[in-house]
C-alpha cells in the first residue's frame, strides 16, 4: 500500500506535508490581457469574452450511469441531433463508404459519382442485414446475404429471384436515406427529418468564429478510436475542462496557465462553447514557479531540440517566454510541413482553443493543436467509444487520409506513436476515466459538486442536454 | 515495500549548492523543506505530479529502485529531462553521499550566501502588474 510522500520509506509514522497554498481568489492572469499583448494579434473572435456562468446548482451522478437516463438518450438525444459521422475525406473517392454506427443505429456515408454525399440506414430491406459492416470501396451496396443490390444513389438494381417479390415495386423500393450535410469538411448525420438545419443549429457565430481554420486545407494525419470503461459524458467532460490539467497532466504547468483558462458561452449561438488556456507562461500554482528558460525548454525540446545549445534555442531580447516559444513552434511548423506561420497570431501559434458543438463534437482552433475529439456511448452507459484525431496542413498534393488505429478497453494509448507528445496526455486521461465512471456510483448524495466557472462547459453541456431530453425548462 | 535504509544521506542539490542531511527514511524532497527549501511540486509530495523530478548526479550508496507509482509519476517529467538518472525527490530515499540536480530550488528565505538559481524573472508574466515590455 502507498503511503503519502515517502511510499519506498516504509515508515510506520503516517507524515503531515506542510499545507498546499489557500487559494481563495483567481489568479491575476487573464486571456483577453495577454492576447492584447501579444506581438502578433489575435483574431477579433479570441478576444470575445461573454464572462457568462451558469450557478453553481449540482449534477445528478446518475446520468452517467443509469440504464434510465441512457435510455432516454437513446430515444431523444442521438435520433434527433445533428452528429458528426465522419471526416468527408475518409470517403474521397465515388464509391467510398463510410459506416457510422450511433447505439443501434447504422449508416452508410457514400460519396457519389458526382462528388456528392449519401447517407443511407445500413440495412437491406429484405430481411434486414447491414448491407456493409466496415469502411470500404464499391460500385453499389449489394448485401451479402442473398445480392438484393442498390446503386449508389440508393436506387434499386436488382432483385434476387424477383418473381418471388410480387411486392416489390422497383421504383419505390430506394434505400430511406438520412440527412447528411457537410461544415469545414466533417460530415454531419440527422435521422430527424424534422430537425433544423445544420448551418442554423451551428449558428452564425460558429462559423464566424471557424472563418480562420480551415480544415479543407488540413489532411487526417492520426485517428486513434478507444474503447473506455466509462459513459461517453464522462469522458467528454474531461475534455472540456482544463480545470483537472494541473493534477491530471502536471507536465504542462511549467508550459501553460491552466487554472487561468478562459470559459464562454455565448447568448446567440446556444450549442457551442469555447475554452482557451494561454501556452508561455507557467501555472501560477506551481510552487515554486519554474524559470522562463524552463517553460521555453517545453516548447524547445517539444518542437526544434536541434536548435538546443544555439542562439535560436534561448530566449532572445525582449521576447519572454511566451514569445520565445511562438517563435519556436512558427519555426517547427515551416520546418515539418512547409508552412509559413510568420503572420499568424500568437495565440493561434501557442494556445489551446477548444470548441464544442452539442452533443459531442471538439474540435479545436488555432493551429497548435489540429485536433478533434468525440466521444459515444458504447455498448453499456459504463462504455464509451472515443476518437482523437489530428489534422495537419499540408502543402502540394493532399496526402490520404491515415489509417484508423482500432484500441480495445485495455490497450495503452502510450504506444501511439502518431499522436506525438499528445500520446502521454491522452494516456493520462485514459488511466482517469473508468475511476470516474466507477467513483461516481458511490457518491453517498447522488450529486457532482462542479467549479461555477472553470466546469462552466459542463454546466452548460447539461442545460442542453436537459432542453433535449425534455427534463425542465432550460434557461437557454 | 523497500527496506528502510539504516542511514540518512548527506546531499548536495544543485545549482543552488546547499547540503542538506536526510534522516534514515526520509525522502528527499521532506528533508529539503526540513532545511528550508522550496521544492518544486504540485502534488505536494503524492507521488502524482512528477513536478519534484531531480537528476542523480552521483551516489555513494545503492538507491532503490523506483516504485510502480513513482514509476508512472515519472512519465509527467518533462521528456527532455527524463532518463535514467531521473528520480522524484518525494520518493527517493537516499543514503552515504549523493548529489543531486534540479533548477528551481530555492530558500523559503532568500539567503544571499547562496546564488539565486532563477535570477530573470520572466519579463511579462503578468499582464496586470505591467513590465517595460507593454
Amino acid at each position: 500500500m502507498d503511503s503519502f510522500d515517502g511510499a519506498a520509506g516504509g515508515e510506520a509514522e503516517l507524515y503531515d506535508p506542510p499545507p498546499l497554498r489557500a487559494e481563495p481568489t483567481r489568479p491575476a492572469l487573464f486571456v483577453g490581457d495577454v492576447l492584447r499583448r501579444d506581438a502578433i494579434a489575435p483574431p477579433a473572435n479570441l478576444l470575445e469574452d461573454p464572462r457568462r456562468t451558469l450557478g453553481s446548482d449540482p449534477i445528478p451522478a446518475d446520468r452517467y450511469f443509469s440504464q434510465a437516463f441512457a435510455d432516454l438518450e437513446a430515444q431523444k438525444l442521438w435520433p434527433k441531433v445533428w452528429q458528426f459521422a465522419c471526416w468527408g475525406q475518409d470517403i474521397p473517392n465515388a464509391g467510398d463508404i463510410h459506416v457510422y454506427r450511433i447505439l443501434d443505429r447504422s449508416v452508410l456515408i457514400v460519396r457519389q459519382r458526382d462528388g456528392g454525399v449519401k447517407a443511407f440506414v445500413n440495412a437491406c430491406l429484405h430481411r434486414g442485414r447491414e448491407l456493409c459492416e466496415t469502411h470500404s470501396h464499391q460500385a453499389e451496396l449489394k448485401c451479402p446475404y442473398h445480392f438484393f443490390t442498390w446503386g449508389l444513389e440508393g436506387n434499386l438494381k436488382w432483385t434476387p429471384s424477383k418473381w418471388d417479390f410480387p411486392q416489390v415495386e422497383e421504383e419505390k423500393f430506394r434505400l430511406p436515406e438520412v440527412r447528411v450535410a457537410e461544415w469545414n469538411g466533417f460530415l454531419f448525420v440527422n435521422f430527424d427529418k424534422d430537425a433544423p438545419d445544420l448551418e442554423t443549429f451551428m449558428g452564425a457565430r460558429w462559423n464566424d468564429h471557424w472563418q480562420s481554420w480551415d480544415f479543407t486545407k488540413r489532411y487526417k494525419a492520426a485517428h486513434v478510436q478507444k474503447k473506455v470503461r466509462c459513459n461517453w459524458k464522462a469522458g467528454q467532460d474531461a475534455f472540456i475542462e482544463g480545470f483537472h490539467a494541473f493534477a491530471s497532466h502536471s507536465q504542462g504547468a511549467a508550459l501553460n496557465a491552466d487554472d487561468c483558462g478562459q470559459l464562454d458561452i455565448f447568448d446567440d449561438a446556444p450549442n457551442m462553447s469555447r475554452m482557451q488556456i494561454v501556452l508561455g507562461y507557467p501555472s501560477p500554482r506551481l510552487d515554486p514557479p519554474p524559470a522562463p528558460e524552463e517553460t521555453f525548454a517545453m516548447f524547445l525540446y517539444g518542437f526544434m531540440p536541434e536548435l538546443a545549445g544555439t542562439p535560436e534555442g534561448e530566449i532572445k531580447p525582449g521576447e519572454d517566454s511566451r514569445d520565445a516559444g511562438a517563435r519556436i513552434v512558427r519555426q517547427a511548423y515551416a520546418k515539418r510541413w512547409g508552412v509559413d506561420m510568420s503572420g499568424v497570431s500568437t495565440a493561434e501559434t501557442l494556445d489551446a482553443i477548444s470548441y464544442f458543438m452539442f452533443p459531442n463534437f471538439m474540435p479545436w482552433g488555432g493551429f497548435a493543436y489540429p485536433l478533434v475529439y468525440r466521444f459515444r456511448p458504447g455498448e453499456t452507459p459504463d462504455s464509451c467509444i472515443w476518437d482523437v484525431m489530428l489534422f495537419h496542413p499540408f502543402e502540394g498534393d493532399r496526402p490520404p487520409s491515415c489509417e484508423t488505429a482500432y484500441l480495445d478497453y485495455d490497450d495503452s494509448l502510450m504506444e501511439q506513436t502518431q499522436l506525438g507528445g499528445l500520446a502521454l496526455v491522452l494516456h493520462q486521461d485514459d488511466v482517469q476515466l473508468p475511476a470516474v465512471q466507477r467513483g461516481m456510483k458511490n457518491l453517498a448524495d447522488g450529486n457532482l459538486v462542479l467549479t461555477e466557472y472553470q466546469e462552466l462547459r459542463i454546466r452548460h453541456f447539461h442545460k442542453l442536454l436537459e432542453r433535449q431530453l425534455g427534463l425542465k425548462q432550460s434557461a437557454l | 515495500m523497500a527496506e528502510r535504509p539504516a542511514q540518512g544521506a548527506v546531499v548536495r542539490v544543485e545549482p543552488l549548492g546547499r547540503v542538506i542531511e536526510t534522516l534514515p527514511g526520509e525522502p528527499l524532497m521532506r528533508a529539503a523543506r526540513r532545511a528550508g527549501l522550496r521544492w518544486p511540486t504540485i502534488c505536494n509530495g503524492a507521488a502524482l505530479c512528477g513536478s519534484c523530478y531531480c537528476r542523480v548526479v552521483s551516489h555513494s550508496d545503492p538507491l532503490a529502485p523506483p516504485s510502480p507509482k513513482e514509476r508512472a509519476a515519472l512519465l509527467a517529467v518533462p521528456p527532455h529531462m527524463q532518463g535514467p538518472a531521473t528520480r522524484l525527490a518525494c520518493q527517493l530515499v537516499p543514503s552515504g553521499d549523493i548529489i543531486v540536480e534540479r533548477k528551481g530550488v530555492m530558500p523559503v528565505n532568500p539567503d544571499p550566501e547562496y546564488a539565486n538559481p532563477n535570477p530573470k524573472p520572466n519579463p511579462k508574466p503578468n499582464p496586470k502588474q505591467g513590465t517595460a515590455n507593454d
